[in-house]
């Protein structure tokens, strides 16, 4: 093996010239399990956090399965469904009580690429669960407004995004 | 050209009956991209959930039977307006002494409806109050929240912890204030 001459104090010493990457490479390997391990498929990841503040739970479950759900958000400023910008925040206040028509559109087009996922195979049963991000500033009237639409639209799972406070 | 070289010498040094060793740049080179990649996937705050069961209304149930339906052997409710919780169910709900007073809560009875209230952020006796409620019906595990229009998601979700608390009243459905 080829090595090179090192001067260290006075005296001369023959270093190896490969570099051991085998340190490195378990280090590597340990921070992948840890970054796998804690990685998510998580709504709020997709979602852009500056205007929308989760409300902090100390009752909330991580969900059983990790089957698929529309993730709908309503921040301060908009609503989105399955990170598309359905409708302002002030356009779902101005909504009349009952359903929203522009909601209920975007949940039948995803709903519509469900049955078309599970058409193919990759997917399962329709589930009709969704994940509701709503800012905490949200009041009452406008979160029965979209859950009203999401159960006529078939999504009677619903699932509040909050915040674990441990 | 530099990998091409790496591997003669590998398969050089096999045929010389010397340890060989493995090319770990390759593992490197993903593990580069890969960690990068991970990193900006990761969360360290995990979103909890909490499930809910429909409005009434949108259960297709006329919300002005929710106070008085005959089916539901207690048929709690807790109503939260701007300004106040209030207990409500179809029988007398138990009141003992320990509750402190400052609490200026009020006990009314209307025939079976028994009528707690407390102040909005006075979540401590919502709390004791469902656990003596509990005590009374251990059978009973649904709790209707009744909210004001202007009742934001976070008192919402913060009476939703009261009832869910230890497991107490897990079934929550929630109905507009009628």
């Amino acid at each position: 093996m080829s090595a090179i001459r090192l001067n260290i104090g006075g005296r001369t010493r023959e270093a190896p010239k490969t570099l051991s990457l085998t340190a490195l490479i378990d280090i590597m390997t340990i921070l992948l399990i840890f970054l796998i391990y804690n990685i998510s498929d998580e709504a709020m990841s997709s979602i852009r956090t500056d205007d929308l503040s989760l409300p902090i739970t100390s009752s909330g479950q991580r969900p059983d399965s990790m089957e698929t759900m529309v993730v709908l958000a309503i921040s301060q400023q908009s609503v989105t469904v399955d990170n598309r910008l359905v409708m302002s925040i002030a356009e779902l206040r101005s909504a009349k009580p009952g359903t929203v028509p522009q909601i209920g559109k975007a949940l039948e087009d995803y709903r519509a690429w469900e049955q078309e996922m599970i058409g193919r195979g990759l997917q399962d049963d329709f589930a009709g669960h969704v994940k509701i991000l709503g800012d905490e500033s949200l009041t009452f009237i406008d979160m029965l407004k979209v859950m009203r639409t999401c159960s006529q639209k078939g999504y009677e799972g619903i699932y509040l995004a909050a915040i674990p406070s441990h | 050209m530099i990998r091409r070289f790496k591997i003669i010498d590998l398969i050089g040094k096999r045929s010389n009956g010397e340890g060989a060793s493995v090319d770990l740049v390759p593992f490197l080179n993903l593990f580069t991209v890969l960690v990068p990649f991970l990193l900006t996937s990761i969360v360290f705050v995990q979103i909890q959930f909490l499930h809910l069961f429909l409005p009434v209304e949108a259960s297709g149930l006329d919300p002005a039977l929710a106070s008085v339906r005959e089916d539901v052997p207690l048929n709690l409710i807790i109503r939260v307006s701007s300004e106040a919780i209030r207990l409500e169910a179809n029988h007398p709900i138990k009141h003992n002494g320990s509750i402190p007073r400052t609490h200026a809560e009020k006990l009314v009875s209307q025939g079976m409806i028994v009528q707690q209230i407390m102040s909005l952020e006075d979540f401590s006796t919502l709390v004791t109050h469902l656990t003596e409620i509990k005590e009374d019906y251990p059978n009973e595990y649904a709790v209707t929240i009744m909210a004001e229009d202007n009742v934001t998601y976070n008192t919402l979700i913060t009476v939703m912890d009261c009832a869910r608390l230890d497991n107490r009243f897990p079934v929550i459905s929630f109905s507009k204030w009628e």
